[in-house]
């Protein structure tokens, strides 16, 4: 037994997990007893009445949380149905527009009240106390952020824009309810397309092995790099960056990529862990990550990364604010608005805000450079050549990864201050060499190196290699046979790697990043 | 058949866990085990490789002490310094070789005389459990000094009250009588006797098996983070003392289970440590935890008491706070709740200062 009574670290847990119900949320062990009972009750059942179950299971899973913002989900389903059936019915243009236009107050008024009131209302005050024309302190109001509303609003939105474009809405409201609470991506995504969804509750599959052996797959997968990377990676960038001031600048890049990499396992192991969810269900949700930290430029990068907000912010902002059809001043002007709302959608604060337009910043130099590129290559075939070498591509991706550890830094800090700091704290090149030196004393270093990280980082890294690299995948063919083959081996495998995300576990319960957006 | 593969494969997938965690020093922080006297014990000559706050790498040794090894024969030169506290005492946040113990026997040995300190510091352990661990482990070394640590939140450790004494941690606990006397109440440990008795084997499972110190952690960590989980045990155990009549409580408890005054009761212990040590030809120094930031009231009430008992006593009060105050970076003190290695270079300072005294 470790530690059967020990008051202090009772005192830190009561502060660590507050007063009220208890949330299922995936890393908890509530989840571990929930999906195996909706599992086994969904199969169980008739097809007839599984979509009404999952619904009612979503609602559980959802109002574990805080039971009145059932509420929320409910009007909000009720009024997105409401508004796609009056789009869809509507036969003038303009009837139609009012029902969308009144559609999108509503879902952004929503947002706007939750998650940006106290936003607006402390900017506003920063700036009437910056000119001196008010003397007030900050009002701030109590208002909760209800869990996953970005999300989900913005499935809405996606939902009755659609409609209003041409396509045909959901006629069963429990398919409409389902679409709109189901459990495996109702906080953190990925944002689901209906027409897709639509299609699978419409033609719900029958029991297939395949579904336990994929998904069981990926919630380990998904389970290992929330649990045993993500929340170990999160404990020394919050170290590192609480201590900042004080940080050696080798403290300081280890505490920034320890946040590139913990925000990277945080969320795309949730999406793992959701999207096991849906498969053993039958369901199919989308990806949302690609290597991106392969990305060989930031266009590349939004590419993989988050690709379901990519996609969404492409086809409901971008293309509709013009695109790139306006020539390159009106790209430009689209893409910082798009990017800047991006960081706003992130975070209600200044330095999300910033984030997303550094981030326009570098899609635009990246599409001029590309740009000048072309027009030199079609002159000199030696650049050319240069471009399609390994040695571009692995500088392009270098390159590609120093600038997003730098905007992660932004997305991490606090405020402006602690970015600058940082930043500076980076640079320092005769203390980095310093630091080098005096590394085994530096308490940051000695924690990343005591950690379970230095075997379980290179693990996955070798387990990703072997995943997709070509020349495995003989191997991996032969294994595979006998890996389906061998129930007891699969088995073993299961609680093997289950007892190791439990064992490289921190102490600390940590809830994922992207809860908060 | 197929069974049988499953175990096959589930037996390797344990051996080679059980070599990948030893490899890492992973499942190593098990480093106690059930006793039906003190309620719970150090396992002996474990290594336990601490990684929940802070991070130490050790041996406890083999009479199950956080320390090196120490013989129990003294040698008429020496003089020997016992130090009593809980899981602040015991330290396994850093080091061994940076512990409070550990550095106070490198300052108290300055050429005149040999200093042997004994750290006999246990996670958990109230101010009573203290008192045992005293007399049964501390007094065979023939202390010159016996140095307590009194933390936060010890009162409250002291003794049961009726309401929660069914939910209680199973220890020895203490009471008042009706003459004021000082009572000891091992009602708890003998409703939970049985769960006390640890089988061999799992002593065995505690020493030597990472996968079981995995399983414990895990346990541990659920316990503290998890509502559901903790409501679970809770209805099992319920369930299984519904079975059990052997565990009934209010037939073991003693007649005395008046609400008790916590802190009388911390204060009469403190009296008969005193006792003890003045039995034993033994001082007696009470160090208080430094509550630099004046966080509990009620810690902030006792201090000024102790000093008064220690007055009127006839022994020795170390109140930390000041030489902690005193320091550049107090938070870098203490790692969350316990002493970082800087903080037990405090304590060891203030202490040998303390103690050449005299």
């Amino acid at each position: 037994m470790i530690l059967q009574k020990c008051p202090r670290y009772d005192s830190l847990d009561r502060s660590r997990t507050g007063k009220g119900a208890p949330s299922v949320l995936f890393n908890s062990f509530s989840y571990l007893l929930f999906l195996p009972i909706v599992f086994g009750i969904y199969w169980a059942i008739p097809r007839r009445f599984r979509v009404v179950f999952l619904v009612i299971a979503s609602y559980f899973f959802y109002m574990s949380w805080r039971p009145i913002y059932g509420l929320l989900i409910v009007a909000l389903t009720a009024i997105n149905f409401g508004f796609g059936h009056m789009i869809a019915t509507a036969n003038a243009r303009t009837t139609k527009k009012t029902w969308l236009i009144t559609g999108l107050i509503a879902n952004l008024a929503c947002l706007a009240y939750f998650k940006y009131t106290n936003f607006m209302v402390e900017s506003y005050y920063s700036v009437r106390t910056a000119l001196g024309t008010i003397d007030l302190t900050k009002q701030h109001f109590d208002i909760l952020l209800p869990l996953g509303i970005s999300f989900f609003t913005f499935e809405f939105i996606h939902y009755i824009v659609d409609i209003y474009r041409g396509q045909k809405p959901i006629t069963r409201p429990l398919d409409f309810a389902l679409f709109a609470s189901f459990f495996p991506s109702q906080i953190a995504g990925p944002i689901k397309r209906y027409e897709d969804f639509r299609l699978q509750t419409e033609n719900l599959p029958s029991y297939n092995a395949d579904y336990i052996n994929a998904g069981t797959q990926l919630l380990l997968q998904g389970f290992f790099k929330k649990v045993a990377l993500g929340d170990n990676l999160g404990l020394i960038a919050s170290h590192g960056f609480t201590a900042y001031a004080t940080n050696t600048p080798a403290e300081t890049w280890l505490a920034t990529l320890a946040f590139t990499f913990q925000i990277f396992f945080d969320f795309s192991g949730y999406t793992d862990i959701g999207r096991g969810s849906a498969l053993l269900l039958g369901f199919k949700v989308p990806e949302n990550f690609d290597i991106p930290y392969l990305a060989t430029s930031p266009t590349d990068f939004w590419n993989r990364w988050h690709k379901s907000l990519s996609t969404w912010l492409r086809d409901y902002l971008f293309i509709p604010l013009g695109g790139s059809r306006h020539g390159k001043a009106t790209t430009y002007r689209n893409l910082i608005i798009t990017m800047g709302l991006s960081g706003l959608w992130h975070g209600a604060a200044w330095h999300f805000v910033i984030w997303g337009l550094v981030h326009a910043a570098l899609l635009i130099i990246s599409k001029e450079w590309q740009s000048a590129l072309d027009r030199m290559q079609s002159t000199n075939h030696a650049i050319a050549a240069l471009r399609r070498s390994s040695a571009w591509n692995a500088a392009a991706i270098s390159i590609t990864f120093v600038l997003m550890v730098f905007t992660w830094l932004l997305f991490r800090a606090d405020d402006m201050h602690q970015a600058s700091r940082m930043c500076a704290s980076m640079f320092d090149l005769a203390g980095l060499a310093q630091g080098m030196q005096r590394a085994s004393s530096s308490e940051l270093i000695l924690e990343f190196v005591r950690s379970s990280l230095v075997f379980s980082l290179p693990a996955y890294g070798a387990y990703c290699w072997v995943k997709n690299h070509a020349d495995t995948q003989a191997i991996l063919g032969a294994f595979k046979r006998f890996w389906l083959a061998n129930l007891g081996l699969r088995i073993a495998f299961c609680v093997a790697i289950s007892i190791m995300v439990l064992a490289f576990a921190p102490g600390q319960l940590t809830p994922f990043i992207y809860f908060q957006f | 058949m197929k069974y049988l593969s499953t175990m096959v494969w589930l037996v390797i997938a344990a051996v080679l866990l059980e070599g990948l965690f030893a490899w890492l020093a992973i499942g190593e922080q098990e480093f106690l085990r059930p006793d039906t006297r003190m309620g719970t014990v150090h396992l002996r000559d474990k290594l336990v490789t601490w990684r929940l706050e802070g991070y130490s790498r050790d041996r406890l040794n083999k009479r199950g002490e956080r320390d090196i090894e120490h013989a129990i024969d003294k040698s008429p030169e020496t003089r020997r310094v016992i130090l009593l506290g809980d899981s602040v005492c015991e330290a396994l946040q850093v080091p061994m070789a940076a512990t409070y113990a550990r550095r106070l026997q490198g300052l108290l040995n300055d050429g005149s005389q040999k200093w042997e300190t004994i750290n006999l510091g246990c996670s958990g352990y109230s101010t009573g459990q203290e008192l045992l661990a005293l007399r049964d482990q501390g007094l065979q070394y023939k202390p010159d000094i016996v140095a307590l640590l009194y933390s936060r939140g010890d009162s409250l450790e002291n003794c049961v009250q009726p309401q929660t004494r069914a939910t209680s941690e199973p220890r020895p606990y203490f009471y008042l009588g009706n003459d004021g006397s000082l009572q000891q109440d091992d009602s708890v440990l003998q409703a939970n006797r049985r769960n006390l008795q640890s089988p061999a084997f799992l002593d065995y499972l505690r020493t030597n098996s990472h996968l079981y110190g995995v399983w414990s952690q895990v346990n541990f960590n659920l316990t503290l983070t998890d509502k559901i989980y903790n409501r679970l045990i809770k209805n099992y155990k319920q369930l299984i003392a519904r079975f059990d009549q052997s565990q009934s409580m209010t037939q073991i408890a003693p007649a005395a289970l008046q609400p008790q005054d916590n802190f009388a009761v911390t204060q009469k212990l403190i009296s008969r440590f005193n006792e003890v040590c003045k039995q034993n030809n033994a001082r007696f120094i009470l160090m208080t935890f430094p509550d630099v930031s004046n966080l509990d009231p009620e810690f902030a009430r006792q201090v000024p008491l102790l000093k008064q008992q220690a007055a009127a006593q006839g022994f020795e009060i170390l109140d930390l706070s000041p030489a902690f105050r005193a320091q550049k970076h107090v938070s870098k003190m203490f790692l969350q709740v316990h002493f970082s290695e800087a903080g037990h270079a405090v304590v060891a300072q203030s202490l040998a200062e303390q103690i050449k005294k005299k």
